[in-house]
């Protein structure tokens, strides 16, 4: 009978030397653009640049405050380190527990520097319809989501001081059940149109959330039609949701492993350091799929190499063209 | 991830130490990064027999009765390698947290606090210096903003009235007075000549360490003299420390470097 748990020493720097390895990232950078605390940031022939995250002005030079690489983008000049906290945008979609709730909102742990507020005001009421929130409401917000639930919501807003409100004002946005979450450093996450993914074949709901926080979850219907409708049917469909919607049915073995190989792809991705977007995941998915590579197998080194190798192939391949 | 320090002329003869040091020499110094995977930013930093393992988790946001509207808050937590903590280790953990607060932009991130957690592992002298650098490593690992760099290192007046620094346990014993600085630094990449643009594109340059002094503590029985040597030797010493400290972060970012 096989093993039930697998105990293997650490090996401190093996992931790393695996991606040296593999992709054949040996040579070493262009030292210029790497900073350090404290390095003067060259800015001659640059006038008027603003200054971004990872900087300050000191004795009228441009100083790196964190260790990483210069970034310019137009006149932005700003330092990018390899790891950091989710730092919000307007407009973007997170994925997050809410630590409690107070007054009239609820506080959302989004895995970032503070804890996001999500509003009474910015919740989509059952029914759709649109009134002001009286007493009774705040005495209900329970109803809506409790502590330790994880919603799906979007960045209203972010204020100067760095806090974030949230909003679920679509049918897409909401509370998160029957899944499975998987953490990963927000750096590998690519601002993209979308982020609600559906991917009908394998019948498994994806949305990557932009503060690194990926929720794989079975398809259900009623949640394929809501996303289908986008925020439009919000109102239409105001009579049919007018209750909670019914508990979803307990998913079938063959659904569990599609969403557990889902995440460990994810997995593999994040290992490997590289950009988690939908064709990614899908394709270590296929990968092991193809080779019949066992659940527990994905995370071993030699499927990491497996993955490693076919993404040097696909470098390659996209740098000939 | 080693280097050795270059040897050079001591202000004060000291007798012989251990293994054959020379008075100014510092110890081999190892400095591992991104060695924990929960915490934000960690490093373990040792100097042969003394190692601590440093954690940062942060910025975050704070517990409410802690969260300041204005700035971060900085935690410092202070483990000794056997026991539990006791008054001293208390100290440290002041001492510390004011050594960070004076280099962290704390305005930068108000309601947050940055949690910083030191645990020793081994200890043969200089430990508070070996977790000022580990710290210093972890919120490099972790990101966070800092207005310097900063290295520390010790030095110890020896009974027979030499300076020795980087002192190990039993050093640290039988001195008269114990000295720890943490110093700010900066590298000066800017040099003249093309000999030289060529040394500094590959890291090199010059680490220039401030006057100014982050935090110091002394302790025994010293003159006003002897603590301006001990700060002019740990000012040398440092400089090798922030020498050290580049060309382990240069190594650890080249890994990642080709994403």
């Amino acid at each position: 009978m096989d093993a039930a748990v697998r105990v293997r020493a650490h090996q401190p720097g093996a992931d790393i030397a695996l991606i040296e390895r593999a992709l054949n990232v040996q040579d070493a950078p262009n030292s210029e653009q790497f900073v350090c605390v404290g390095d003067e940031i060259p800015t001659e022939g640059e006038e008027g640049f603003l200054r971004g995250h990872g900087t300050q002005v000191v004795d009228g030079k441009l100083v790196a405050t964190v260790c990483g690489l210069v970034q310019r983008v137009n006149k932005l000049i700003y330092v990018k380190t390899l790891n950091s906290r989710y730092n919000a945008e307007q407009g973007d979609v997170v994925v997050g527990r809410v630590a409690d709730v107070a007054g009239k909102a609820w506080r959302v742990d989004l895995k970032s520097r503070q804890e996001a507020k999500l509003l009474l005001s910015a919740v989509h009421l059952p029914g759709g319809i649109q009134r002001r929130r009286n007493a009774e409401d705040e005495l209900n917000m329970r109803a809506f989501f409790r502590e330790g639930e994880l919603i799906s919501a979007e960045v209203q807003s972010v204020h100067g001081d760095g806090s974030v409100a949230l909003h679920t004002r679509s049918a897409k946005y909401g509370k998160l059940v029957c899944g499975q979450l998987v953490e990963v450093p927000p750096n590998l996450i690519k601002r993209q149109k979308q982020h609600f993914h559906t991917i009908e074949a394998l019948g498994v709901e994806l949305i990557i959330g932009c503060n690194g926080l990926v929720w794989v979850a079975p398809l259900r219907p009623d949640r394929a039609a809501a996303s289908a409708d986008g925020g439009a049917g919000a109102g239409a469909d105001g009579d049919a949701d007018g209750a909670e919607p019914p508990p979803p049915p307990p998913p079938s073995r063959v659904q569990l492993e599609v969403v557990c190989r889902l995440s460990n792809a994810i997995r593999v991705l994040t290992r490997l350091y590289m950009h988690v977007y939908p064709a990614a995941v899908l394709a270590v998915y296929e990968a092991a799929a193809d080779n019949g590579v066992a659940l527990r197998d994905m995370l071993e080194p030699e499927f990491l190499e497996a993955v490693a190798a076919q993404e040097a192939q696909r470098r390659g391949s996209a740098m000939q063209e | 991830m080693e280097t050795d320090a270059k040897a050079g002329p001591g202000p004060g003869s000291a007798a012989a130490r251990a293994r054959g040091r020379l008075p100014t020499q510092l110890r081999t110094l190892v400095c591992e990064r991104a060695v924990l995977d929960r915490a934000d930013g960690s490093a373990k930093w040792s100097a042969e027999g003394s190692c601590v393992l440093a954690a940062v988790y942060g910025p975050r946001q704070a517990r409410i009765q802690r969260e300041d509207a204005e700035r971060a808050v900085v935690e410092v937590v202070y483990k000794p390698r056997a026991g539990l903590q006791g008054p001293e280790h208390k100290a440290l953990e002041a001492e510390i947290r004011g050594v960070l607060e004076g280099v962290i932009p704390l305005g930068l991130h108000p309601r947050t606090s940055i949690m910083v957690v030191l645990q020793v592992i081994q200890e043969d002298g200089s430990v508070l210096a070996c977790a000022l650098n580990a710290a210093a490593a972890a919120l490099v690992d972790a990101g966070v903003p800092l207005s310097s760099m900063f290295a520390s290192v010790s030095c110890a007046l020896a009974s027979e009235g030499g300076l020795l620094l980087d002192p190990d346990a039993a050093e640290e014993q039988a001195a008269l007075a114990r000295f720890t600085f943490a110093l700010p630094y900066h590298f000066d990449l800017t040099t003249k000549g093309a000999a030289a643009k060529a040394e500094a594109a590959e890291g090199g340059g010059e680490a220039v360490v401030s006057s100014a002094v982050l935090g110091a503590r002394c302790g025994g029985d010293f003159s006003p003299e002897a603590l301006l040597e001990a700060l002019a030797l740990c000012r040398a010493g440092c400089g090798r420390v922030a020498a050290f400290g580049r060309l382990s972060l240069a190594k650890s970012l080249q890994a990642l470097g080709g994403q």
